[in-house]
């Protein structure tokens, strides 16, 4: 169901590669409605922590880095994954100024993860 | 072909289907416990990711309901990233079954072996749009 984060400001997180992360900083990213549902983010509960786990729990391809995106107004998609994880599809491009972070996925035995589910 | 099992594995459980090594990311109107477990019913199954590994390859399949949309189904290559085949279905069927998911694996399983050449000899970004056809309407 399509949602619109209207009236309220919302930080998502989105995992990816490094050069993905880069690329998105100085170009943005493309929404391509005919090439998929839209661009998956995640919750900010998510903590940059263990890659392999962050894959697990949320699908993504690759997960050495991080950023986190303003979605305040832009149409997005919200779903459950398996896991339980609340997963923002957003429907609109995103431009480098909604970037409002980034940084290294780090190193753990174990990712922490709170309020999903 | 075993280590990308192993790599499809990290997403989840392969579904138990013995011709489709596929593991879903998003839950199914058909799968009961996992629906009660995140506290949603089969109607809310509307959209759903998967990771699919064939003839040693590992695709990425999103499918989603839509009655806003069109019926379509685009196959998009990325060369710079890894297992950068992915595929795009539209479907005015809903919710979604496990049913459905094998009827799209069928009908992508025979355009991978009509374009398997093709798909190899890729070396830039291609998008190809394959039909305008439900194809989770049998």
């Amino acid at each position: 169901m399509m949602h619109y984060t209207k009236g309220r400001k919302e930080i998502v997180r989105r995992f990816d590669s490094k050069a993905n992360i880069k690329n998105a900083k100085k170009k943005g990213i493309t929404y391509d409605s005919s090439k998929g549902s839209g661009i998956p983010t995640a919750t900010t509960n998510i903590e940059p922590l263990c890659a392999d786990k962050i894959k697990e729990l949320l699908g993504a391809k690759n997960a050495d880095y991080y950023m986190d995106i303003d979605i305040t107004d832009k149409p997005v998609l919200r779903r459950k994954t398996k896991q339980g994880n609340h997963e923002i599809v957003i429907q609109q491009d995103i431009k480098p100024e909604d970037i409002v972070s980034s940084g290294i996925v780090k190193k753990s035995q174990k990712s922490q993860t709170s309020g999903e589910e | 072909m075993s280590k990308l099992i192993e790599e499809l594995k990290v997403y989840g459980d392969l579904l138990p289907y013995p011709d489709f090594k596929v593991v879903t990311l998003h839950p199914l109107a058909d799968e009961t416990e996992i629906l009660a477990r995140l506290d949603m019913q089969p109607h809310e199954c509307i959209s759903c990711d998967l990771y699919w590994v064939f003839k040693n390859e590992m695709f990425f399949v999103s499918i989603m309901s839509s009655n806003q949309e069109n019926p379509l189904v685009t196959y998009l290559f990325k060369p710079n990233i890894e297992h950068g085949h992915s595929f795009y279905v539209v479907t005015h069927i809903s919710p979604l079954y496990m049913s459905n998911i094998k009827t799209v694996l069928k009908y992508l399983s025979n355009w991978i072996i009509d374009n398997r050449k093709q798909l190899k000899k890729r070396l830039r970004v291609k998008k190809v749009k394959m039909t305008n056809k439900d194809i989770c309407k049998r």
